[in-house]
């Protein structure tokens, strides 16, 4: 799984929120909570989607704000997070 | 400064006494009092010169930000009332309450704007939208002006000529209702100042204070926030959006921040106690806790008051229609009363326990609670019959009270203490959300495939989730992120239930009704 493909996936769950398609141009560096794109819900939704839909386990210590700021940020986050076994 | 004043005039005193002071900490930048009154003298003139009157209703649809405070404070400068929208709403459910008081104004950021536009292909009735940090390009919304923040920033910084009565509407706050129907508080500027000053009073509130925003500004707890520090002088550090979701950061940076109050509520506190490693941070400049809005768990409570021995903790009670803001001191070890005690309230308020037909019960009796005095709202916009239902004429020892119904059960005990004991309608709290199970399922039964739903609220290590149970129309299909999505569209994140499970028929009572007590029992079984 690629970085690239990560952050589009990550992108595809964030748009598919509530702010939907109204953040078509979000950026790869854009902050997602001055757009008002995350919010705690959000935060806790997004963590679940990576660990059971991107097959790697958030560990607590990484629930900070500079690894959910951007997509990119995120997707760096998940790409140094450990696999969880049988995830494809 | 008299308790009959405006927050408009609190501000302005707050700004010749202590102007040279910090009023707003945000991500490392402060704003003086002084600063705080000039920003918002500039965006007031910038809303009025765009058309906002005295009287008017002013939406603040954006994550808390410096630009966010400052138009609360400029809309009441304008005259107007503020209506501030939780950014994690849906454009649909922004645009329901904008539309049902009838605002002239809105301030935003960029990306809500736009969703706005797409479903808002009428006017909106709108004269003009601000965007605050505008980083991309605004988009226009049909038939109003688009105002970018840099515009406001080349205001003057003179106060305009309005005048600010005690009687005025300072905010108009929307909670859930049972019917989907928006119901938006009217709150007047004097039952915001009173609530202010007698918090400042008893909290024993000064310059000194450092307050820790948390609460988001549509929430009413943010009243603590925002104009507590105001009628003393003291520092408000708001938590911004960016580090709102992660509690340990939370209380790190109150570490860092030296932060010597805050008040919000007990999930909030429950998560900093599991994720923020308090045993590890400097807190000793932190010595009030106060905590509302739902119950703490004991347990919970015990655990955190042992890592801050040196913390007063208090228990308070206040609700978007009757801002009373009780204060009842929690002294180690906490009992289950604690929790559940109202303690003391204003002199000038008073707290009623009424039976059905509206008498005072007897000392160890169960009754509704009604609140009278300054605490009261006004009514809800544009709702008269609804507003009926809940502010009364109560007859009290011959005398004549207007009363406000809390809906909140609550024992009157020995003493003449009030300790609350549930609901008296089908209100809940997840996360201190007030979340009305009426509202959820009346949103979950306009989806075209849903037969009928019901929500009930199903207790979790975590706190409460909404568990609903749905009945699918013959022939019809519709899976649980179906009707989660169909939920996001016109419902706030915490009324969207958290688990959906489907049943081919729904247990009924005697009476033809859904029988609520069997399916709960259900919901037990399936954990």
């Amino acid at each position: 799984m690629s970085a690239a493909s990560v952050e589009r996936q990550i992108r595809e769950f964030i748009l598919r929120g509530p702010r939907g398609t109204a953040l078509r141009n979000l950026g790869s560096d854009d902050s997602l909570f001055a757009l008002g794109a995350l919010d705690s819900m959000g935060v806790v939704g997004l963590v679940v989607f990576c660990e059971e839909c991107l097959g790697v386990e958030i560990a607590d210590e990484e629930l900070v704000p500079e690894n959910f700021q951007s997509t990119g940020a995120i997707a760096r986050l998940v790409c140094r997070s450990p696999r969880t076994n049988g995830a494809s | 400064m008299s308790a009959g004043g405006t927050l408009v005039d609190l501000l302005s005193d707050c700004a010749a006494r202590h102007g040279d002071r910090a009023a707003l900490v945000f991500d490392d930048l402060t704003l003086t009092y002084s600063g705080l009154e000039r920003a918002a003298n500039r965006a007031a003139r910038s809303f009025i010169r765009h058309g906002v009157r005295p009287g008017d209703r002013v939406a603040i649809w954006m994550p808390k930000s410096r630009e966010a405070i400052v138009a609360i404070w400029a809309a009441m400068k304008a005259g107007a009332a503020y209506v501030a929208i939780d950014p994690a709403a849906s454009a649909l459910r922004a645009l329901s309450y904008m539309r049902n008081c009838e605002v002239s104004a809105l301030v935003t950021v960029p990306a809500l704007g736009r969703a706005l536009a797409e479903i808002a292909d009428r006017r909106v009735g709108l004269n003009a939208v601000w965007y605050a940090n505008a980083n991309d390009d605004a988009h226009a919304i049909a038939g109003c002006l688009a105002v970018e923040w840099a515009e406001v920033e080349a205001e003057s910084s003179q106060a305009n000529e309005v005048s600010v009565a005690p009687d005025d509407l300072a905010a108009v706050q929307y909670t859930s209702g049972s019917t989907g129907t928006p119901k938006g508080a009217m709150i007047a500027h004097r039952t915001l100042v009173h609530q202010a000053l007698w918090t400042r009073r008893e909290l024993a509130i000064s310059e000194h204070d450092r307050i820790g925003g948390y609460a988001p500004i549509a929430a009413a707890m943010s009243g603590f926030d925002l104009f507590v520090g105001v009628s003393a002088g003291a520092s408000m550090y708001p938590v911004s959006a960016r580090i709102a979701p992660f509690p340990g950061a939370v209380i790190k940076s109150w570490s860092e921040q030296r932060i010597t109050i805050c008040y919000l509520v007990p999930s909030a506190l429950m998560m900093m106690l599991a994720q923020g490693r308090i045993h590890a941070l400097d807190l000793s400049a932190l010595r009030i806790v106060g905590f509302a809005g739902e119950a703490y768990p004991l347990a919970r409570l015990r655990e955190l008051m042992e890592h801050l021995a040196h913390v007063q903790f208090v228990h308070s009670y206040s609700r978007t229609e009757t801002r009373i803001r009780s204060i009842h001191e929690v002294k180690f070890p906490p009992e289950e009363s604690d929790v559940r005690r109202i303690g003391r309230v204003p002199p000038d308020c008073a707290m009623l326990v009424l039976d059905e037909n509206q008498r005072p019960v007897r000392t160890g009796e169960i009754g509704e609670l009604w609140i009278a005095g300054p605490a009261v709202m006004r009514g809800y916009w544009g709702q008269p019959e609804m507003t009926a239902q809940v502010i009364k004429k109560i007859a009290i020892g011959g005398a004549e009270v207007l009363g406000c119904r809390t809906g909140d059960l609550v024992r009157l005990c020995e003493g003449g203490a009030i300790e609350l004991v549930g609901r008296a309608d089908q209100q809940v709290k997840i996360r201190g959300h007030r979340v009305d199970l009426g509202e959820v399922e009346a949103a979950l039964n306009r989806h075209p495939a849903v037969e009928r739903a019901v929500v009930t609220v199903v207790a979790q290590p975590a706190g409460n989730e909404l568990r609903a149970i749905v009945m699918i129309k013959a022939g019809a299909g519709a899976d649980a992120a179906q009707l989660r999505n169909h939920c996001a569209a016109i419902l706030p994140p915490p009324m969207i239930p958290a688990i959906i499970d489907f049943r081919a028929h729904l247990p009924l009572s005697p009476n033809g009704k859904i029988d609520r007590r069997a399916l709960k029992k259900s919901a037990a079984v399936d954990q």
